[in-house]
Parts: C-alpha cells; sequence; structure tokens
C-alpha cells in the first residue's frame, strides 16, 4: 500500500467512467497530472512549506471522489440554506464538485461578460469559442503543477469548475458567486473544483467563492485551483470564505498574473476547518499595478489554518499591500507564511505585509515565517509580524465601564478583526462576515481568560 | 456611600497604601490631594478593580457591598466610575456603539431592560447637549488619536451617560489648558446631585477653583494625614506639601 493508494484506484474508475470522452484535448492533461502526482506523492511531513501542517488526515484517508449521487441524504432544497449567501444574482452551486443547474440563478450580465460550468469545455463540447479557446490555451498554464502536488491533484481529476471570461473595458459591478458544497453524509468525500477567470484590458469583476458542507459525519477533502488573468488596466476582487467546520480538510491555491496598471484585490476569511490550506500567489507581471491581500481568520477547537502566500513583484512601479489577522482560541493553531519576491528588473517596488495574530488561549498557536527575497536595489519592502494576548489594558477599560469579561473580549477581538471585514465590497457578504464573526466569538468559551 | 477602613495596598509587594482611612456620603465632593509618591494613583487603581494591585489588610465597602470581592465590570455595575489619568486607545471601537454597550451592560447588571438603539442615541444627543460636548468624539473610534484634553472630555461624556453614583476623578485636570479644564469642570458641577458622590484626585489646586469640594484631604505616605475645607486647598497651594510633611513629623 502507498499513501497515493486511494488517489490512484479514484483515478481509473474516473477514466473508466469517462464513457468515450477519454479522447478529449484535456485528457492528456488530466494523465501527465496524474503521473506527475503519482510521483511526487503528498508532501511530506518535513517538506519546508508544509512543516506546520499536518497532512495525514489526507495522506491516510480513504477518500472516493465525484460522488455519483448528487442529492444523496440532503435534500437539494436544503442546499441553499446551507451555503453561505447567496449574495449576488448570480450564483453557480456545485455539490460534491459538479455543477447543479437547478440551484444555481443567472442574473443578466452586460454584454461581454461570459460565464459558465466548465465541464462542457473540459469534455470539449463547450458552444462558446470563445470560451473554448480560453480554456484550451490557458487553463493550467498559470496553475502549473511540476512541483505543486495539488495542483497536479487537482488537475487529475479536472472535471467541473467555473470559466468567467470579461471582455474589454466591461466593468463588471455585480458579484459572481460560486458555492462549493460538500456532503458529509455517506463517505470520506474528495471533491475538486476549477476556476479559470480571465480579464481582458479595462475590464472588472468581482468574484466571490464560498465553501460549505451538508451533513459533517464524514470527512470532506476540497481540492481547488483558481486561475487567473488580469489583463492591462484590469481589476478583480476575488473573495474566499471557508465557513466554520470542525472536520473540513481544504487546499486551495489562487494563482494570478496581473499586467501592467492593474489592480488585484483578494481577501481569505477562514472560520474553521481540521486543516485548511490557503495558498495565494500573485505575480505582478506588469509596471504600475497595485495588489492588495487581505486575509482573516477566527479559528476555535482544534482548528487548523495555514495560510500560504507568494507575491511575484516582477516589474517595476508596483504596490502591495498584505494584511493578514489571526484570531485563535482553545487549542486552534495557525500558519501564517508569506513571500515576498522583487525580482531585478522591479525597481520602485513597495511592497508591505503584516501579519498580527491575537491568541485567546495558552493552548493556541500561531506560526509567522514572512520572508523576503530582494534582488533590485531601489524598493521599499516592509514586513511586521505581531503576536499577542488581547491588550490587558483595553479590556480593563472596557470592563470598568461594566462590560463583563466575555462581552469585552468580543468587542476588542471584532476591532481587531473590523478592518478585514470592511475591506470586502459585497455589502451582502460583508454582514454575513460580520456575523459568523460575532457567531465565532461567541462559540469561544469564557475560560480562555488567561 | 463609600467607606475605606485602614486600607493596606501595594503593588509589586512594595506597600504603598498604609492604613487609609475615608468616608464619603451622597451628594458630596472630596478632593484628595498629594505629591507624586503618596499613593493618589495607588489608591484609584484599587478602587477601579485593577490587575497586579494586592490588598493586605482593610475593607472597603461601597453601597454596603465589599467592592474589594467585586470585578471591575461589577463596580461599574455598582455605579462607581472611574474617570482615568490615562484613558485607553481602543482602535476599531466606535464612541456610540462603545457606551451603548456599556450602557446596556451596567442595566443588565441592575435587572434592568436595555434601551434601544434609538433611544439611547436620542439620551446621548441629550447629554453632549448638556456637557456642550460636540458629538462627533462618538462617530471615532473610543479616544483613538484624540488630543488629550479631547480624552479627558471623553472620560465625563461617558461619566455623564452612564450616571455614577461614585465618580473618581483621578488627576483628570493633568495635562489640561484652562478651556479644556473648564469644559471638564463644567461637566462634573452640572452632574452633581444630592444623589451621587465626586471624588476628585489631584496633584493641583487648580481644578478645585471649578469644581468646589465640600471636603478637601491631604494623602502622604499612604495616610490620609490631614482633612479639612476647601480653604485646606489653598493653604496647601501657598505653602506646599512639604507643610503637611513637617506638621506631620511634629506630632
Amino acid at each position: 500500500m502507498t499513501q497515493t493508494d486511494w488517489v490512484s484506484q479514484n483515478f481509473l474508475a474516473f477514466e473508466r467512467g469517462l464513457n468515450g470522452s477519454a479522447h478529449a484535448p484535456l485528457h492528456q492533461l488530466r494523465k501527465d497530472a496524474f503521473q506527475r502526482f503519482a510521483a511526487l506523492g503528498f508532501p511530506s511531513a518535513s517538506a519546508e512549506e508544509w512543516r506546520k501542517t499536518d497532512l495525514s488526515a489526507i495522506r491516510g484517508g480513504k477518500f472516493e471522489w465525484g460522488l455519483a449521487n448528487t442529492t444523496s441524504e440532503v435534500a437539494e432544497s436544503d442546499l441553499r440554506k446551507i451555503m453561505p449567501g447567496p449574495f449576488s444574482a448570480h450564483v453557480l452551486v456545485f455539490f460534491n464538485g459538479r455543477f447543479v443547474p437547478a440551484l444555481s440563478t443567472s442574473g443578466k450580465l452586460p454584454a461581454g461578460v461570459k460565464l459558465s460550468p466548465l465541464a462542457d469545455y473540459v469534455r470539449g463540447t463547450g458552444t462558446d469559442s470563445e470560451l473554448s479557446n480560453l480554456v484550451r490555451q490557458r487553463l493550467g498554464s498559470l496553475a502549473t503543477f511540476t512541483d505543486q502536488a495539488f495542483v497536479a491533484l487537482n488537475t487529475a481529476f479536472l472535471n467541473d469548475g467555473v470559466v468567467l471570461s470579461v471582455a474589454r473595458g466591461v466593468e463588471l459591478q455585480e458579484s459572481i458567486q460560486i458555492a462549493w458544497i460538500s456532503d458529509g453524509s455517506q463517505t470520506a468525500n474528495y471533491s475538486t473544483g476549477r476556476c479559470l477567470i480571465a480579464l481582458e484590458e479595462g475590464a472588472s469583476a468581482r468574484v466571490i467563492e464560498t465553501w460549505s458542507e451538508a451533513a459533517s459525519d464524514r470527512q470532506i477533502f476540497c481540492n481547488h485551483v483558481t486561475e487567473v488573468f488580469v489583463a492591462d488596466g484590469a481589476m478583480l476582487d476575488h473573495v474566499k470564505v471557508l465557513p466554520d467546520s470542525a472536520q473540513a480538510l481544504h487546499v486551495g491555491r489562487l494563482v494570478a498574473r496581473v499586467g501592467s496598471k492593474s489592480n488585484l484585490h483578494t481577501g481569505v476569511f477562514s472560520f474553521g476547518g481540521a486543516m485548511v490550506r490557503n495558498e495565494i500567489c500573485p505575480e505582478l507581471a506588469g509596471a504600475n499595478s497595485n495588489c492588495v491581500m487581505h486575509g482573516l481568520t477566527v479559528v476555535g477547537g482544534s482548528q487548523h489554518v495555514d495560510n500560504f502566500t507568494v507575491l511575484d513583484h516582477a516589474q517595476p512601479n508596483c504596490e502591495s499591500r498584505e494584511l493578514y489577522k489571526g484570531v485563535y482560541g482553545d487549542k486552534a493553531s495557525g500558519v501564517f507564511s508569506g513571500t515576498i519576491i522583487v525580482r531585478p528588473g522591479a525597481q520602485k517596488t513597495n511592497a508591505l505585509q503584516t501579519n498580527q495574530s491575537v491568541l485567546l488561549s495558552p493552548t493556541a498557536s500561531i506560526d509567522t515565517q514572512p520572508q523576503l527575497k530582494i534582488w533590485a536595489d531601489d524598493v521599499k519592502c516592509t514586513h511586521g509580524a505581531t503576536v499577542g494576548q488581547l491588550d490587558e489594558q483595553a479590556l480593563f477599560y472596557v470592563r470598568s465601564r461594566g462590560v463583563p469579561f466575555a462581552d469585552a473580549r468580543d468587542m476588542l477581538v471584532h476591532a481587531f478583526a473590523s478592518d478585514i471585514v470592511n475591506s470586502v465590497s459585497t455589502p451582502a457578504l460583508r454582514d454575513y462576515l460580520e456575523n459568523q464573526l460575532m457567531k465565532k466569538l461567541g462559540s469561544f468559551g469564557i475560560h480562555e481568560e488567561r | 456611600m463609600l467607606s475605606i477602613r485602614n486600607l493596606r495596598a501595594g503593588i509589586e509587594g512594595r506597600e504603598i497604601l498604609k492604613g487609609l482611612d475615608l468616608d464619603i456620603r451622597p451628594g458630596e465632593v472630596h478632593a484628595i490631594m498629594g505629591a507624586n509618591g503618596s499613593g493618589k494613583s495607588t489608591l484609584a487603581n484599587v478602587l477601579s478593580g485593577r490587575d497586579g494591585y494586592e490588598v493586605t489588610s482593610g475593607n472597603v465597602t461601597f453601597n454596603g457591598k465589599d467592592l474589594l470581592e467585586l470585578d471591575p465590570e461589577e463596580r461599574a455595575g455598582e455605579g462607581l466610575f472611574m474617570a482615568f489619568q490615562y484613558p485607553v486607545e481602543l482602535p476599531g471601537v466606535l464612541g456610540s456603539y462603545f457606551l451603548r454597550t456599556a450602557f446596556n451592560s451596567i442595566r443588565r447588571y441592575r435587572g434592568e431592560s436595555e434601551m434601544a438603539v434609538r433611544d439611547f442615541a436620542a439620551y446621548m444627543k441629550d447629554k453632549a447637549k448638556l456637557l456642550e460636548l460636540s458629538e462627533d468624539l462618538l462617530s471615532r473610534p473610543v479616544n483613538e488619536g484624540f488630543s488629550g484634553g479631547e480624552k479627558k472630555r471623553n472620560e465625563i461624556f461617558q461619566m455623564a451617560v452612564l450616571n455614577p453614583k461614585l465618580a473618581i476623578l483621578d488627576e483628570t485636570d493633568s495635562g489640561l489648558d484652562i478651556d479644556a479644564l473648564q469644559v471638564v469642570a463644567n461637566g462634573v458641577n452640572k452632574l452633581r446631585s444630592k444623589d451621587n458622590a465626586v471624588v476628585v484626585i489631584t496633584h493641583y489646586q487648580r481644578l478645585l477653583n471649578y469644581i468646589v469640594p465640600d471636603f478637601v484631604h491631604v494623602l502622604l505616605d499612604g495616610k490620609i494625614v490631614k482633612s479639612g475645607g476647601k480653604e485646606l486647598a489653598l493653604e496647601l497651594e501657598n505653602r506646599g506639601y512639604a507643610w503637611v510633611r513637617e506638621g506631620t513629623a511634629q506630632r
């Protein structure tokens, strides 16, 4: 038995079930990815980039991919209640990695915006030639898997997801929500999702991706890749939301290539998961661009969230602001490893990275590893990390005004987190995050005083 | 209302209050004056329930309850308010939200129903008007980026809103210019009534020109060594704390 047995079994079953579409052009990509994954295996416990995150639940799991029964014991009508939101008129719902038309809604999209499930285009049967070309040319071109086991794994099981294309100069004001729901009622559930987002020159869009689970009796493992192309002068706002969960396993990677005079804003909100890994890896590939990366983690119990970012300043005169905050209660643990690369030509780079953590209990922990790799000489790069308990002076001040300890603590934690929540541009999502934050704070025991 | 008997307390094993006695009745204004190191801030900290201070003997009763047994929030619930010498900044906590939470927490502590958001806003507006304070302090995070004067005014505003039975002003005059001093003093004077009491802890006599005390106590080396009427403050101002020290030595 090798650690990748459950993967191999699933992949063989997947290939058998392709039923004629195994000759689709993208199937070769899947096969290559599978082979690459078989060679790489899951990252070992000693792999530097995974040192602080335990993958044994995935490695040693017995997962089944692509559960055929898309509704299982969970009524379809309940799924809309389970998912966060809706935050928009445009909602694409996926259950166990497959698009569910009945649950999805599509508002009127402006001309030049093309939004579609990915499955047809992966099979080669998609009807829109522009999207066909986009998928053929770009899918997998940025999210490469040579040294990325989880991207290889995701690509091997490439099946469904979302492709979004916004034409030159078109500004899509309303957000698009992509809701990933996994069924945890019957068997250990492995699902994959894939998004391909391409904004042409001067285009703009806002995308919200949410995860949730229907029933939580069995393990759920979501392996996700979002591939983003932001052309010159374009703007993308991408927010990822992981609600509270005791047992979810999640490894997601967003890779982005950002052109010149462009804007990328990413937000990652994690309220739980047994093991969560959020990778955000933008490359600023054009001059004079701006990148803002926000993260908020609020976890308790034995939850674990690992935020991993690599921000690549490849061109001059770009500005980046990275601010990740975390609140850890009970025995929760967190990792923040943020790398900023400044390439030789990227003069006048202005990069600021900040990681701030509050530990609410003596058994909670955070491991922070900032890394600057700078090969240009005329740059301004700073990083800072703070880890601490809540400010005792502030806590006392609030209590002295009559506010009980737990409420005072919640008030201060809420204030600590509020700038990240407020950075979200979609009002309904902001309200939701606000609620999640308060709910999560309410779940922390008062015993965590010291 | 407040009764302190033979209070001995200190910090990090060092005794600072060495047997302090004080009685305060409703309607009274007391001034506690003392030089640096006399124990003024230790007294304020012990009464407000700040961590790290150790009471070795004596007792403090407040409206019949053992004050030293109560958590800081319970003391506030019982009607104690401390206007701090160094008010803390609370980034991200809006003033209006902070005060409403505090106000309703105290109501809950007393078994009363909470005040609705809109009613509270009107109530706060009235208080701001009474104190001639600008309401924009409330739409900002508590004390964040406030000047020294704004912070002290904000303390007095909180006091007005929470309407305590006993307010202790810990060096509220320090760092205030004369205009701010008058605003603060006006606020306190408007809130004086036969049912509540005020303790002004100060180094200087200056504030007492505006908040006229019924009693003045001189704190020296952790004890109250001299008590008198408002004229005692003037005498102290003229003759200095050395005068009291000499007087005590002769006794």
